[in-house]
C-alpha cells in the first residue's frame, strides 16, 4: 500500500522565496498527483521545471526527492529531502516527506519523529495524523497512539473509523471503561441509521469487539446482557455460542451453558474442548460418570472421533481393553494411516502399552490363523463368511505394529513387519515413508534418505512426500541431492532454494542449516538462520498495511488478535530453532574462529583411507560443482528478477523494498565480535523463549565469555525457577563459581550483590568438589547429567581428562537415557576435543561400543552406509533401490531377543505369508 | 484431532502446512489478508501436540456488488498422514456454514487443476462439487483448471 501523499500546498510561509508564481503553483500540485499516481518520470520532469524558475523551492525539492525514493534512488532522494527541508523549515510537507522517507526505510521512530515536526507546522491535517497514528501503533507507542486517536476523533467526528480508533486505544491501554462508553456512545448514534439490512457482517462484528472489551475488562454480567440483548444482529454463530457459554460457565449456570455446549458438539463433534467444558458443567469426577456420557455421545455421533479419544484416555483395563480392540479394529478395516498418531498418547501408561500390544499380536496371529480378529474358541457358531477380513486389513496392522514396535525401540521387530508388509504390498507409499523413519531413527540417515525417495518415486505428483524426502536428504547432509528434489515443486526458472526462500520456507531453511552444521559449514548455516531472522522481521513489516484496513473493515476482534500475535512471535518454533542454533555457531566462531585455510575443511581426514579418501574428494568435487551451478542459476534468476522490476519501475513504479544487505556465507562465518552477532539472536530468545531452557543456557554461555556477572545470575535463576534438575544448570553455576573463586571480583558492591543472589541458588557450606560429588550421585542413573558432570571434573583439574572421559564413555543399560542420540552427542563432542586431548585409541573403543548397542548408526560405523548415496543425477530411485533391497530386504533372521512367544507369532505370520 | 476456527495464531502454521503439501503456495501475508477480511471462514484440524494437519483457507467474493454472494476456497490441504479420516469433508462444512450464516453465501466455489484426478475425485463425491466450467491456463505453469460450484441454499435454514 502506498503511503498516503502530502496534501496541501497552501503554505503561509514566512519566507518570500518559498512563494511559487501562479503557473508553477499549479505546475507543483501536479508533482503531487503524479507522485500519487505513480507517473514518477512524469513528476520528475515536471519537479524540473519549477525548480528551473525556482530552484531552491523546499517542498518542490522533497517532492522530487519523494518521487526518486519510489523509484529506488535512496541517496538522491534523500539529499533533495533534506535540501529541500533546509530551504523550508517551516513546511509540513517538507517534514511529511521526510517522514514518508523514514517510513520507507523502515525508521519508525525517526518517521514518527519527522512528523510530529510536520504537525507543529500543521496542527490539523488529517493526513498527517493518520500516517501518525499508523506509525504509532506499528511501534506499539501506545499513549502517542491514544493521543492521535483523540486528535483525529475531535477532528472527524463523523467518520466511524475516528470513534472506533479512539476507542480501540483506550482498549489496548488496558482502559476498559473509556473504551466502552466511547464504543456505546458509537452504538447509540448507529441506532437510527440501522436499515434492515439482513446482512449487516459489519454492525455485527462491532458488536462483538464490544463485546470482548466487555470481557477483557472482567464484566461478564455487562457481556452476558450484551450478548442476550444483540443476539439476532449478530451474524458469527459461532462465535455467539462459544462466548455465551463461556459467560455462563463463569457466572456458574452450567445448565444453561450445557445446553449451548451440546448444541455445539451437534454442530462440530470434533472439537475436544466442548467435550472437557461439558465435562465441567457436568460437574463430573469419577470415571463411571466420564463413562456413561461418553457412551451415550458416542452412540449419537457413531461417526465422530473425538469423544472416542477420550474415552480411551481415562478408562483403563478391562472397559479400556475393550474400547482400544473395537477403536483399532476400525482403524485396520478402513486402512487409516494415522491411526498410530492418533493413539500415540496412550502409550506414556505402561498398562495400556501391555493391553496394546497384546491386542494386536493376538489379532495377528488369528487374521494368520483365521482371517478374523478373534479365534474359533471365541465363536461357537464357527467363522461366517462375511467375518473374513480383506487383505488390506492385515496390511494395516502390519503397518501398525511396525509402528508400535519402532516406538518402543524394537528396531529389529519394526523391521520384520514393515519388511512383511512391504513384501505383500509393494506398491503402497506409507509403508516405504515409514521403513525410511525406522532407519532414521536407528540412525541410519543415508539408508532412510534412500528409502524416503524410493517412497517419492512411487507418487510423485504429491509433494508432502516429496518434502519428507527432502527432508531426509538434508538429514543425511545431502543437500544439493535436497534441492534437486524440492525443485520438483518449485516454480520453473527459479532456483528451488530462491523459490523457497521468497514463499517463507522455514522448514527447508532451518533443516538446511542443521545440514550445513553437521558438515561445519558455518557460514552458510547462519546464512539460512539470518534469512529465518528475516522472515519474522518481514512478518513483523506485514502487519502495517492492516492498521487501516482492519478498522475500515470493521474486523476487529481479529485484529486485536493479531496485534497480539505480532508481540510474541519470534516466540515461534521456526525462531527459535534458528535463533538458538546461530548463539551455538557464534559462541563456537568466538572459541574457536576459523583460521583462513579453514575453507577446505576435511576434518575427517585422518580417519580415512586411501581409497576412502580419493571417493570423498570427488564427491566434494561433484558436490562443488553442484553448489556452484546453483549459486550461477541464483545468480541468473536474481539478474532476471531485477531486471524485469527495473523495467516495471520505468514508469509506473511500484515501491521500491527496502534493499537488505546480501548475506555472504564467508563474511558470517568470520564475524568481527561473534558475541555481539550473538546478541541479535539470544534477545529476541530471552524476550520470547523464556520457556526454554536452551534459551537460559544459552544465555550463561555468552554472558559468561563477556563477563557479566549479573547477566549470568539471572540466567541461572531462570534455569533454576524452570527446572532445578535441569542438567546444564549445575555445570553452569559450579562455571561461575569458579569464576568469581579464580577472578575475584573489585567491584566490593558488586561482590555483596552476588553473594547475596548465589544464596537463593544453592546451600552455601559445600566446596565446588564436594557438590559435584553430590549431583554424581545424586543423578547416577543419566547420562545427561553425567555430561555435565564431567564438564565439571574437567573445569576442577584440567590436566587430568582421561578419567574424566573414561567416567564419561561409560556405558550402561541402566542410564535412563542410554540412547541414541545421547551417545551420539558424546561421542562427537569427543571428536572435536570438547574434553580436551584423548588417545584415538579411547573415541575408537567408544565408537565400537556404540556400534554394537546402534549397529545401523552411520556415526558408529565405520562403513560409510550400506546404502549407496543418491547420486544428483535424477531419477535415480530404482537404480539405488536395488541396494536397498539387497541389503535391507533380505529375508528377516530372529535373533533371540525375541520372546518365544513372539517368535513363535512371527513364525506363524512368516510362515503363511512366504 | 480437533477441528476450530482458525485464529490470526494458525495462519504461520497453515502456511506451513500448505507448503508441505500444495504446490500453490503464498507468503504469510496472504493468509493474513484472509484471517482479517474473513475471519470467520478458515478451519484447521489440529493434532494432539498443536500441528495443523490440515485446513481450508477461505474467503467471500465481494468484488461485484449485483453478482449473488458466494464463498470461494482459496485453498484446502490435508497431510498425507491424516488422510482418510474425512478431514477435508469436516473442514468444509465447518467453513460453508459459516458462510451461509455470516455472509448468506449461496454457493461455494473453487478451482481445481484439470489433471489432479484425485482432488476433482473427493469434491464431486465426497464433497458435493459440480464442474461450472474450464479456466483455460489459469496456473502459473500454464495448466488449465476446472472452475467447480457447490450449491450452499440447502444449508440455508428455513
Amino acid at each position: 500500500m502506498a503511503p498516503t501523499p502530502p496534501s496541501s500546498t497552501t503554505v503561509a510561509t514566512v519566507n518570500q522565496s518559498q512563494q511559487l508564481a501562479p503557473r508553477e503553483h499549479t505546475q507543483f500540485k501536479k508533482v503531487v498527483r503524479f507522485y500519487e499516481q505513480k507517473q514518477y518520470k512524469k513528476g520528475l520532469t515536471a519537479a524540473k521545471e519549477i525548480l528551473k524558475k525556482a530552484p531552491n523551492h523546499g517542498e518542490t525539492l522533497a517532492m522530487k526527492g519523494l518521487i526518486l525514493n519510489s523509484t529506488g534512488k535512496k541517496e538522491e532522494a534523500l539529499e533533495h529531502i533534506r535540501n529541500g527541508i533546509k530551504n523550508n523549515m517551516q513546511s509540513h510537507v517538507c517534514w511529511h516527506v521526510y517522514g514518508l522517507y523514514q517510513r520507507s526505510e523502515r525508521k519508525y521512530d525517526e518517521a514518527i519523529k519527522a512528523y510530529k515536526r510536520a504537525l507543529q507546522c500543521e496542527k490539523d491535517s488529517l493526513t498527517i495524523l493518520r500516517d501518525l497514528s499508523l506509525l504509532q501503533i506499528q511501534m506499539r507507542d501506545l499513549e502517542g497512539y491514544k493521543e492521535t486517536r483523540h486528535q483525529l476523533f475531535i477532528l472527524k467526528p463523523g467518520q466511524r473509523a475516528s470513534w472506533i480508533g479512539f476507542a480501540m486505544s483506550y482498549h489496548l491501554l488496558g482502559d476498559y471503561d473509556m473504551a466502552l462508553s466511547v464504543l456505546e456512545e458509537f452504538r447509540k448514534s448507529q441506532q437510527d441509521k440501522q436499515t434492515e439490512k439482513q446482512y449487516d457482517i459489519e454492525h455485527s462484528e462491532f458488536l462483538l469487539y464490544q463485546n470482548l472489551v466487555m470481557r477483557d475488562g472482567k464484566q461478564y454480567e455487562e457481556a452476558l446482557k450484551h450478548i442476550q440483548a444483540y443476539e439476532k444482529d449478530i451474524l458469527n454463530k459461532l462465535t455467539l455460542q462459544e462466548i455465551k457459554y463461556d459467560l455462563y460457565m463463569r457466572l456458574n449456570q452450567y445448565n444453561r451453558a450445557e445446553t449451548i455446549l451440546r448444541d455445539l458438539i451437534e454442530r462440530n463433534t470434533e472439537n475436544k474442548k466442548y467435550y472437557f467444558d461439558l465435562e465441567k458443567c457436568l460437574n463430573m469426577t469419577t470415571s463411571s460418570e466420564k463413562m456413561k456420557l461418553y457412551n451415550d455421545l458416542i452412540e449419537k455421533y457413531p461417526r465422530a472421533d473425538a469423544p472416542k479419544q477420550i474415552r480411551l484416555q481415562f478408562l483403563t483395563g478391562e472397559p479400556f481393553s475393550e474400547a482400544i480392540g473395537s477403536y483399532l479394529q476400525r482403524g485396520f478395516q478402513k486402512g487409516v494411516p494415522s491411526l498410530f498418531q492418533s493413539v500415540k498418547f496412550l502409550y506414556s501408561s505402561l498398562e495400556k502399552v501391555q493391553i496394546i500390544g497384546s491386542l494386536t499380536q493376538t489379532y495377528l496371529n488369528n487374521l494368520l490363523t483365521y482371517g478374523t480378529f478373534h479365534s474359533l474358541s471365541d465363536n461357537n457358531n464357527g467363522v461366517m463368511d462375511e467375518d473374513i477380513e480383506p487383505a488390506t486389513t492385515l496390511l494395516w496392522l502390519q503397518y501398525y505394529l511396525a509402528q508400535h514396535y519402532d516406538y518402543l525401540g524394537n528396531t529389529k521387530l519394526a523391521r520384520e513387519f514393515i519388511d512383511q508388509a512391504i513384501h505383500d504390498t509393494p506398491t503402497l507409499v506409507e509403508l516405504y515413508m515409514f521403513k525410511a523413519k525406522i532407519y532414521k531413527h536407528a540412525g541410519d540417515f543415508q539408508a532412510a534418505a534412500v528409502l524416503m525417495d524410493e517412497a517419492q518415486s512411487l507418487d510423485t505428483a504429491d509433494r508432502f512426500v516429496n518434502c519428507k524426502c527432502t527432508k531426509y536428504l538434508l538429514r543425511a547432509t545431502n543437500i544439493s541431492a535436497a534441492l534437486e528434489v524440492a525443485g520438483k515443486f518449485t516454480r520453473e526458472g527459479s532456483s528451488p532454494g530462491e523459490y523457497l526462500k521468497e514463499m517463507q520456507c522455514m522448514w527447508f531453511e532451518l533443516d538446511s542449516a542443521k545440514a550445513y552444521r553437521q558438515l561445519k559449514k558455518f557460514g552458510e548455516a547462519l546464512k539460512k538462520c539470518h534469512e529465518i531472522e528475516r522472515h519474522f522481521q518481514e512478518f513483523i513489516e506485514d502487519q502495517f498495511d492492516f492498521h487501516s484496513y482492519c478498522l475500515r473493515k470493521m474486523v476487529l476482534c481479529a485484529y486485536v488478535d493479531m496485534l497480539n500475535l505480532e508481540d510474541h512471535m519470534k516466540g515461534h518454533r521456526f525462531f527459535r530453532q534458528a535463533a538458538q542454533m546461530a548463539v551455538e555457531i557464534y559462541i563456537r566462531l568466538y572459541d574457536r574462529p576459523l583460521s583462513d585455510n579453514d575453507s577446505d575443511k576435511n576434518e575427517n581426514a585422518d580417519n580415512m583411507s586411501a581409497s576412502e579418501m580419493k571417493k570423498h574428494k570427488n564427491k566434494q568435487r561433484r558436490q562443488q560443482a553442484r553448489e556452484q551451478q546453483e549459486k550461477q542459476k541464483q545468480i541468473e534468476a536474481d539478474r532476471k528478477k531485477k531486471e524485469s522490476q527495473r523495467s516495471r519501475h520505468k514508469d509506473d513504479g511500484e515501491e521500491e523494498k527496502v534493499k537488505e544487505e546480501e548475506l555472504i556465507a564467508e563474511k558470517l562465518e568470520r564475524p568481527e565480535k561473534p558475541l555481539d552477532e550473538a546478541m541479535r539472536f539470544l534477545q529476541p530468545l530471552e524476550d520470547f523463549s523464556q520457556s526454554s531452557l536452551e534459551t537460559h543456557y544459552l544465555g550463561f554461555e555468552v554472558y559468561y565469555r563477556r563477563r557479566k556477572y549479573m547477566l549470568m545470575l539471572r540466567c541461572l535463576k531462570r534455569m533454576k525457577k524452570f527446572d532445578s534438575s535441569y542438567p546444564k544448570f549445575h555445570s553452569c553455576l559450579l562455571k561461575f563459581l569458579k569464576l568469581v573463586q579464580s577472578e575475584p571480583l573489585t567491584d566490593e558492591r558488586l561482590k555483596i550483590l552476588i553473594d547475596d543472589e548465589l544464596k537463593t541458588l544453592y546451600k552455601h557450606d559445600r566446596s565446588i568438589e564436594d557438590m559435584n560429588l553430590d549431583f554424581i550421585k545424586e543423578h547416577s542413573n543419566s547420562l545427561a547429567h553425567r555430561i555435565e558432570a564431567t564438564k565439571v571434573m574437567l573445569l576442577l583439574n584440567p590436566s587430568n581428562n582421561l578419567k574424566a572421559i573414561q567416567f564419561l564413555t561409560t556405558l550402561d543399560p541402566s542410564f535412563i537415557d542410554q540412547n541414541y542420540k545421547t551417545c551420539a552427542n558424546i561421542y562427537e563432542s569427543l571428536k572435536m576435543g570438547d574434553y580436551g586431548q584423548c588417545s584415538t585409541q579411547t573415541i575408537e573403543n567408544y565408537r565400537s561400543e556404540c556400534h554394537k548397542l546402534w549397529p545401523l548408526a552411520n556415526l558408529f560405523s565405520t562403513v560409510p552406509s550400506q546404502v549407496q548415496h543418491i547420486d544428483s543425477t535424477l531419477p535415480p530411485p530404482y537404480s539405488s533401490s536395488s541396494s536397498v533391497s539387497s541389503s535391507f530386504s533380505a529375508p528377516p533372521s530372529y535373533s533371540t531377543c525375541v520372546s518365544t512367544e513372539q517368535q513363535n507369532l512371527t513364525q506363524q505370520f512368516n510362515g503363511l505369508a512366504m | 484431532m480437533i477441528i476450530r476456527n482458525a485464529t490470526p495464531e494458525d495462519l504461520m502454521n497453515m502456511q506451513h502446512c500448505n507448503l508441505l503439501c500444495l504446490p500453490e503456495n503464498y507468503q504469510l501475508k496472504y493468509y493474513f489478508y484472509h484471517g482479517l477480511s474473513w475471519p470467520q471462514l478458515s478451519y484447521v484440524g489440529e493434532d494432539d501436540n498443536g500441528k495443523i494437519v490440515g485446513y481450508v483457507l477461505a474467503k467471500m467474493e465481494d468484488d461485484n456488488e449485483d453478482t449473488v454472494p458466494h464463498g470461494h476456497i482459496t485453498s484446502l490441504a490435508v497431510r498425507r498422514s491424516h488422510r482418510r479420516l474425512g478431514l477435508a469433508q469436516k473442514l468444509m462444512e465447518q467453513a460453508s456454514r459459516a458462510m451461509v450464516e455470516n455472509f448468506n453465501a449461496k454457493y461455494v466455489s473453487l478451482h481445481v487443476r484439470v489433471s489432479n484426478r484425485a482432488a476433482l475425485h473427493l469434491y464431486q463425491n465426497a464433497l458435493g462439487f459440480s464442474i461450472h466450467d474450464r479456466d483455460p491456463r489459469y496456473y502459473a505453469d500454464g495448466e488449465d483448471a476446472f472452475s467447480m460450484r457447490r450449491d450452499l441454499t440447502p444449508l440455508v435454514k428455513t
